[in-house]
Formats: C-alpha cells, structure tokens, sequence
C-alpha cells in the first residue's frame, strides 16, 4: 500500500515537472517611437525610463485634485507591468521630479466624475526637451492639463471624468508611448475615450520596455 | 503590512516553546535553512527572460507521531519570504516584487537506517503577495504539493539530545496567476523547490 502510494506521488512529481507552458502571442502592438525623416535618413526616437532610474519621481501641481489624478495615473500605469519594468512615485519637490504635471490655467473643481461622454471638455499636453545632441533629453519631461471651453459646455462632473482619462493618456506619453494609437478603443488614442488602458495599450507598454531606448534620460 | 506579518510570524517561531510534557510518542521539530527555488515564469518580451524567486530562507514546524517502530506520520508548515527577480537571457537581473509562500503538509517518514530516514508528503502551497506585477489580480489560489525529504541525524552526543537533523526538502507544484491568464498563459508551470535545512526536536522517542 504504501509502496503504491509512493509510486503514485513519484508518477505525481514527474508528470508535474514535464509540461511547460507556450508564451503568448502578443499581437496588436501600435508605434510608439517617434520618428523623423530628413533627406534620406530617418531617426527613430525610442525612449523608456530606464531601470537605474526606477522609480520615476513625479510632481504633481499641488493645486486642486492634480495629486489624486497623477497618482492614480502612475497606479494605473504600474500595474499594466506584470514583471516590475515601470515603478512610479509622486514626489513634493519640483527640482527632484522626472516628470512635472501642471494646470495650464484654470484648475477644475473636485467634484466626483459623471463618465456622460463630453466631447473636448479637457486636454493635455506632454513635452520632451532634447539636449544638443538629439540623443537625450535635458531636464525632466513637463505635462500641462487645460480645461477646454471652445466645445459644447460639460459639466464640472464631465470635466473630472475627461481629466482622469488624460492624466492617463498624458502620463502613457510621459513614460515613454510617443505616439498616438489609431484606435479609439486604446487610451493613447489622440482623443482618448475609454477610462483605461486597453490589452494593446499594456502590451505596447511592455513591448516598449524590453526595447532599447535611442533616447537617454535627463540628467539624475 | 506583509513585512509584518512576516516578521509576527518569525517571532512566534523562534520564541515558540514546546508544551512541557509532549505525548511520548508526538514530537515538535523547528527546521530553518536555505531554499532555491526554479522558474516560475518563463516569458519572452522583444527578449526572453524567466522571472525567478531569490535565494531564500526557509522555516518549517513540524508535528511528528511516531506510528510504529520505524514509522511517523507529521503535519509540517513551511514558509518562506522571497525577493522576485527577472533574469534577462541577454545578461541582467532585476527587481521584480517580492511574496511569501506557505505550504502546508502531511508527510509518512520511513526510518531506513541508522539516523536516516526519508519523508513523501502531501498539502497545499500558497503565495502571499501584495498586488502588483503577477499577482496584480490575486495570487492564484491554493496549489497542491508534493514533497520528498531526506534526514540525517547527526551521530553525535549533543545532537542526539536535541535531536538535530540535516534535511534535503524537495517539493514541486503547478503555478499560475489570474494575471498570468489574462495575458495569454494558457496552462501553469511546474515549479521545483529545494532546501537545505537544519533541524530540531523536543519530545517523542528521539531518532533512531
């Protein structure tokens, strides 16, 4: 009897070491890198923070919610990674941060969001500053979040709902998805309508950082 | 919160104390030692990479009946904190979080010969993790076990009264994360665990 449990474990143990599981297709990355074409050559703009950088020390302006969207913004972004590649912080002084995320001007009450569709109630700029040489950037990377008020008029609740969704989107470029997706079921799409980022957006998160940067990070 | 329970719980190992009168033949045995630990992801990202626990520590408590002469049957938790780390097939290794894995076991020892002996059991392992990275949406359950041990007694005075033992622990079991799922893992992945440990007893009719 117990010689035939023991055979049975061992049959356990040795059937258990056998299988391996097959990686998973990872299809629908969208372009993230930058590029440009002068003459004949193009030069690709590839950038990720790297791992001696980890984590990225974000400011956030400390003016109305800014702080809540940004942190939620950087968890939102962490937790696309499955393996540790992006880390964030949100840090009180401006001079320490790799990021800043500023108001353009006027800063939104802070009033719980009604996610009601509000065409162009909010946007957001990200901003890189390349050193002389094209091949780093000079100082921190600066994001700006504007309340629109060309379109139809939204609702301070519509305001809030559309800022989280660029702080999202913003903080995508800021780590390093450069361009836009062409699909607006994607938060990098150029006017983002979902609230988080889709399978194709983690993926190309994860695909951009296990490439090699052509883009250094600014001084420490 | 994690480092908390972790270090309540190494306390109440090492102040632990054995009731003073244990049934002759029941025995408490605490063994700490150091355990590997195989791949638990094997990933290819643009590059392949594995994801990996750090060398770790390993403390078990074991309650042992001695059946009859030459048998004993113990119910053994065994925990272990560990670092996670991504190794790169391209060269690096990088922080990748950090867990703790209970297993909880019932095992049939056979002693086979002077002070040796070897144990098969049976149990449960589970990852305590805080939700990030792979067990970004839980850790997976409870996986069973299955473990063999090797134990040698030392021949000597002192380690006879305290009943100190040596123990190669091998377990393996099938891991996988709800997050792992959602990316496209289809099936788990067999994991192999090793320790060395030291181990020691009070109560029952020491080793044989």
């Amino acid at each position: 009897m117990t010689r035939s449990c023991a055979a049975a474990l061992a049959g356990g143990l040795a059937l258990a070491a056998c299988t391996d599981p097959a990686i998973p297709d990872r299809g629908g990355v969208y372009s993230f890198a930058d590029t440009s074409i002068v003459g004949v050559d193009t030069t690709v703009y590839l950038f990720h923070w790297p791992v001696a950088r980890m984590p990225v020390r974000f400011w956030a302006d400390p003016r109305g919610n800014m702080r809540f969207l940004v942190e939620r913004a950087v968890g939102v972004w962490q937790d696309q990674f499955l393996y540790g590649e992006l880390r964030g912080v949100v840090v009180n002084d401006s001079g320490s941060a790799d990021v800043l995320v500023r108001w353009t001007d006027s800063v939104p009450p802070d009033v719980p969001p009604d996610t009601t569709p509000a065409p162009n109630a909010c946007g957001g700029v990200t901003t890189f500053d390349y050193d002389s040489t094209g091949l780093g950037l000079a100082g921190p990377v600066h994001v700006s979040m504007t309340v629109l008020t060309g379109g139809p008029p939204a609702s301070p609740a519509q305001v809030q709902a559309c800022m989280r969704r660029v702080a999202i989107h913003e903080l995508g470029h800021s780590i390093g998805l450069l361009r836009h997706s062409l699909f607006d079921e994607d938060i990098m799409y150029g006017s983002p309508s979902v609230d988080y980022p889709s399978r194709f957006d983690r993926r190309s998160a994860e695909v951009l950082y296990h490439s090699t940067s052509t883009i250094g990070p600014p001084p420490p | 919160m994690k480092g908390v329970r972790t270090a309540a719980l190494v306390a109440l190992v090492v102040t632990a104390r054995p009731p003073d009168r244990l049934t002759a033949q029941v025995s408490l045995h605490l063994a700490a030692g150091v355990r590997y630990s195989s791949t638990l992801v094997h990933d290819s990202i643009v590059t392949p990479f594995d994801l990996r626990p750090a060398l770790a520590p390993a403390l078990l408590v074991s309650v042992r009946d001695e059946l009859r002469p030459g048998w004993s049957a113990d119910a053994t938790l065994d925990v272990t904190p560990s670092g996670l780390r991504r190794h790169e097939t391209t060269g690096g290794s990088f922080d990748a979080g950090s867990f703790t894995a209970f297993a909880f076991t019932v095992g049939l020892r056979r002693h086979f010969a002077p002070g040796a002996s070897a144990r098969l059991g049976v149990g449960g392992l589970r990852y305590a993790a805080s939700q990030t990275g792979v067990f970004r949406e839980g850790s997976g359950g409870i996986f069973p076990l299955g473990t063999v041990a090797a134990t040698y007694a030392l021949p000597l005075p002192f380690a006879r009264k305290r009943q100190l033992e040596v123990e190669a622990h091998y377990d393996v079991h099938q891991f996988t994360t709800p997050a792992l799922r959602t990316e496209g893992f289809r099936e788990s992945r067999p994991v192999h665990r090793v320790a060395l440990l030291v181990r020691i007893g009070w109560g029952g009719g020491g080793t044989p």
